[in-house]
C-alpha cells in the first residue's frame, strides 16, 4: 500500500525540517516547499495527499495559496499552521479552503494526529449511518450505542466524544483536537479535563473483563482501537 | 459610585460666600446711605428747632404771634431744607389754649422741658376757622414754657424723612433680596454646571482605569483650572499609554521570538521521548512537560495581546448566558464529580447579552475551573446566575481552602489575566471578593 505523501509549505527552514522529520517517522512521504508559488504549483500536480501550509509565506500569503488552490477544483485535504492563533484568524483560514487549523507552536504529535483525520476524512465516506469498531456499534440515526449487542447509556457528550473516536479509530487524537471537536471551542481548557471525559467513557465502554478499545497514547492523546 | 451632590463643589461654596459677601456689603452700603441720609437730616432738623427755639424764647409774648408768622411765610416759599420739611409753630397758653401759630393743639408727646420728640399725629389750625385739621403727618417737635407762662411749640414736619427712611428700607429688602435670589440661582447653576463637569471627568477616569487608554480627559475652552488639570493628566496618558504599548510590544516580541525556539525543542524533545526505550523515557516526559507549560504561558501571553488589541469586538453576537453555562457544566461536570464537589447552578432568567460567545466560555470556565481545583472535597460550588437593574450577575463560589484570593490565583496569574482581558475588552465589571469562608468571582454584564 503506498504511504500517503504530504506537501509541507513552510519557509521557515528548520519548523518545516521538525514537520518532514515527524511525518516521515509516522511513515508519510513528504515533500518541503519554502514558498507559496512554488507549493501551489507543487500541490496542482496531483502528487499529494494532504498539504500544510503556513499562513505566513514570503512571496504568497497562505490564504491565498489555498483559495487558488479550491479555485482550481483541488480537494486536497489542507492543515495551515499558524502563529496567529486568533479564531478571527483560524475562521478565515478555513473560509480560505483549509480544512483544519493549528496553532504555533504545536506539538508534532498534534500535526501528525490532525494529517492523519485529514487523509482520513478525504478516504472515509461521510454519508454512512453506522459507524463500527471491533464489537462497538454506533447508530448515527437512532444515536444509540452498544457493544456486543448490549445497548450503552450515554450522555450526549459521551456519545459524541465516542462518535469521534470512532470515526478516527486507529488515529491518535489529541485532547485538543477532542475539545475543539465535541465541545467547539478553540482555547486551551487546560486541566485534565478532557481525561476525565475519556475516563468516565471509558468506564462505559471498556468495562472490566473486555478487551480495551480506548487507548492512551502517551504524552499525545488516545486511540480508539481494537488492538495497539 | 454614586454622584456627588453639587453642593458639595468648590464652586457652589464659592458662589454661596461671595453671594453673602455682597449681601453683606449691600447691607453695609445701605446702612451707610441711611445713616448719612436720614441722620444729617435728623440733625438738621433738631438744629433749626434749636435755633428758633433760642429766637423766639426770648421774645415779648405780643411780638410772638408776628414772628411766627414771618417764620411761616419765610419758610413755605423755599424749596430748601426749611420748605420741605414745613415748620410747625404753636403758642398756647397754659390751658393749652391756641394763641398763635399753625399748629391747633399741644401734641400729646410733649413735655414742656425743650427735648425734641417724634409727633405721631398733630393738628393744623385751619387759617380761616378755629377748626383743628388731622395733618396726618409726622414731626420732630419740642415744648418751651415762655416767660409769660404761655407754652411755644415748635416742630418740623418730618414726614419726607420718613418717606425717606422708608424708601431705603425698601431698596435695601429689594435690592438685598434681589442679591439673595440672584446669589442662590447662580451658586446653584455653578455648583450643577461643576458637578457636571467633574462627573463627566469621573466618568473618563473610570474607563482609564478600566483598562481603555485611548480616553482622554475632557478640555474646554475656558481654559480654567480643571482644564489645565485635565491637559496635564492627558500628557501623562499618552506617555502611560506609549509606555505601556512599549511594555506590551516587548512582552510579545519576547514571546513570539521565543515561542518558534522552545517549538523545535518541543520538537527534538519529542523525537528524542520517541527514540528511547520506555523505561528510559520518564525523565524526558518531565521535560516535555515542562516545556508545554512554558510554551502554554507564552501561547497565554500573546492570547492576552491578541484579545486586549480589541479585534474581537467584530465577533460579537447576541447569546444566551443560561446555555454556556449549561455547556459549561456538562464540561465541568465529570471533573467535579471526580473531587466529590456538587455544582449547583442557580439560573435566574435573564435577558441576553451581546458578546463573544467563545472568549465569555473561555473567561468563565477559567474561573469554573479554579473554582473547583481550590474547593475542598465534598463541598459546593455555587454557579448563580442572576439579574439586577443593570443587567445579568454571574457569581462563581467557593468555599476556601488557601488564605487569600491572591494566593489563590498567585499560581493562575495568566488564566485570570486572560479573564480580566475578556473583560476589558467586553466592558464587563470582574471582581474576586472573600467573603467569610468563600471566594467569589463576580461579573457583571452591565
Amino acid at each position: 500500500m503506498r504511504a500517503s505523501s504530504v506537501l509541507v509549505i513552510e519557509d521557515d527552514v528548520e519548523t518545516a525540517e521538525e514537520i518532514v522529520a515527524e511525518l516521515t517517522r509516522h511513515g508519510y512521504q513528504t515533500t518541503h516547499s519554502l514558498q507559496g508559488k512554488e507549493g501551489l504549483s507543487l500541490a496542482l500536480s496531483g502528487c499529494f495527499d494532504a498539504l500544510t501550509v503556513d499562513r505566513m509565506l514570503p512571496d504568497m500569503d497562505g490564504l491565498n495559496v489555498v483559495s487558488a488552490l479550491r479555485q482550481r477544483g483541488s480537494e486536497l485535504p489542507v492543515l495551515m499552521i499558524s502563529a496567529l492563533s486568533d479564531i478571527d484568524e483560524r475562521i478565515r483560514g478555513l473560509r480560505a479552503g483549509g480544512d483544519d487549523y493549528l496553532t504555533k507552536p504545536f506539538a508534532p504529535e498534534e500535526m501528525v494526529a490532525r494529517i492523519e483525520v485529514l487523509l482520513r476524512r478525504s478516504q472515509g465516506n461521510g454519508a454512512t449511518t453506522r459507524l463500527r469498531v471491533a464489537d462497538v456499534e454506533l447508530d448515527l440515526i437512532k444515536r444509540t450505542a452498544r457493544r456486543d449487542g448490549e445497548i450503552l447509556d450515554l450522555l450526549p457528550t459521551e456519545y459524541k466524544l465516542l462518535e469521534y473516536m470512532m470515526r478516527n479509530s486507529g488515529q491518535v487524537i489529541t485532547r485538543m483536537m477532542i475539545f475543539e471537536t465535541v465541545w467547539n471551542y478553540h482555547f486551551d481548557p487546560g486541566t485534565n479535563i478532557i481525561d476525565v471525559h475519556v475516563g468516565r467513557l471509558r468506564k462505559k465502554i471498556d468495562p472490566p473483563g473486555v478487551p480495551p478499545l480506548i487507548q492512551t497514547v502517551r504524552g499525545v492523546g488516545f486511540m480508539f482501537s481494537e488492538q495497539r | 459610585m454614586s454622584n456627588a451632590k453639587y453642593w458639595n463643589t468648590t464652586a457652589f461654596r464659592v458662589a454661596v460666600v461671595y453671594g453673602l459677601m455682597f449681601f453683606i456689603a449691600i447691607i453695609a452700603l445701605m446702612g451707610v446711605v441711611y445713616w448719612r441720609t436720614i441722620g444729617y437730616i435728623s440733625n438738621q432738623v433738631d438744629e433749626s428747632l434749636q435755633r428758633n427755639l433760642e429766637q423766639l424764647q426770648h421774645l415779648p409774648a405780643s411780638a410772638l404771634p408776628a414772628t411766627i408768622a414771618s417764620y411761616q411765610s419765610r419758610d413755605s416759599k423755599h424749596l430748601n431744607f426749611y420748605g420741605v420739611f414745613k415748620p410747625l409753630y404753636g403758642v398756647f397758653d397754659h390751658h393749652h389754649r391756641w394763641l398763635a401759630g399753625n399748629l391747633a393743639t399741644v401734641p400729646n408727646e410733649l413735655s414742656c422741658d425743650q427735648i425734641p420728640r417724634p409727633v405721631h399725629r398733630y393738628y393744623l389750625r385751619s387759617p380761616d376757622s378755629d377748626v383743628a385739621v388731622d395733618s396726618l403727618q409726622e414731626a420732630i417737635a419740642l415744648c418751651t414754657p415762655l416767660p409769660s407762662g404761655n407754652l411755644l411749640v415748635m416742630g418740623r414736619n418730618i414726614t419726607p424723612m420718613n418717606e425717606i427712611r422708608r424708601i431705603i428700607i425698601q431698596a435695601l429688602l429689594e435690592g438685598g433680596g434681589g442679591a439673595i435670589f440672584l446669589g442662590v440661582v447662580a451658586s446653584f447653576l455653578l455648583g450643577i454646571r461643576s458637578m457636571r463637569r467633574i462627573n463627566r471627568l469621573r466618568d473618563q477616569t473610570e474607563r482609564i482605569a478600566n483598562g481603555d487608554l485611548n480616553v482622554r480627559l475632557e478640555v474646554s475652552r475656558s481654559n480654567d483650572e480643571l482644564d489645565l488639570l485635565a491637559s496635564v493628566i492627558n500628557s501623562m496618558l499618552a506617555k502611560v499609554e506609549v509606555l505601556m504599548l512599549e511594555v506590551r510590544h516587548v512582552c510579545n516580541n519576547i514571546a513570539h521570538d521565543l515561542r518558534t525556539p522552545m517549538t523545535r525543542i518541543r520538537s527534538k524533545l519529542h523525537r528524542l521521548q520517541q527514540s528511547l526505550p520506555e523505561d528510559e523515557q520518564a525523565l524526558i516526559d518531565e521535560v516535555v512537560q515542562d516545556t508545554d507549560r512554558v510554551l502554554a504561558r507564552f501561547t497565554a501571553l500573546l492570547r492576552i495581546a491578541e484579545i486586549e488589541s480589541h479585534k474581537r469586538r467584530s465577533a460579537f453576537t447576541v447569546m444566551q448566558l443560561s446555555e454556556v453555562l449549561r455547556q459549561l457544566l456538562d464540561l465541568y461536570g465529570p471533573l467535579s464529580e471526580e473531587k466529590h464537589i456538587h455544582l449547583a447552578l442557580h439560573c435566574m432568567p435573564v435577558g441576553e447579552v451581546e458578546g463573544d460567545a467563545e472568549l465569555i466560555f473561555e473567561a468563565v470556565s477559567n474561573l469554573l475551573d479554579n473554582a473547583i481545583k481550590f474547593a475542598p472535597e465534598n463541598s459546593i460550588v455555587h454557579v448563580d446566575l442572576t439579574t439586577n437593574d443593570k443587567g445579568p450577575v454571574l457569581d462563581i463560589i467557593n468555599q476556601k481552602t488557601l488564605p487569600s484570593p491572591v494566593a489563590k490565583y498567585a499560581g493562575q496569574g495568566l488564566g485570570l489575566s486572560i479573564v480580566e482581558a475578556i473583560m476589558r475588552l467586553h466592558q464587563y465589571e470582574f471582581s474576586l471578593q472573600e467573603q467569610d469562608q468563600a471566594y467569589r468571582a463576580r461579573i457583571r454584564f452591565e
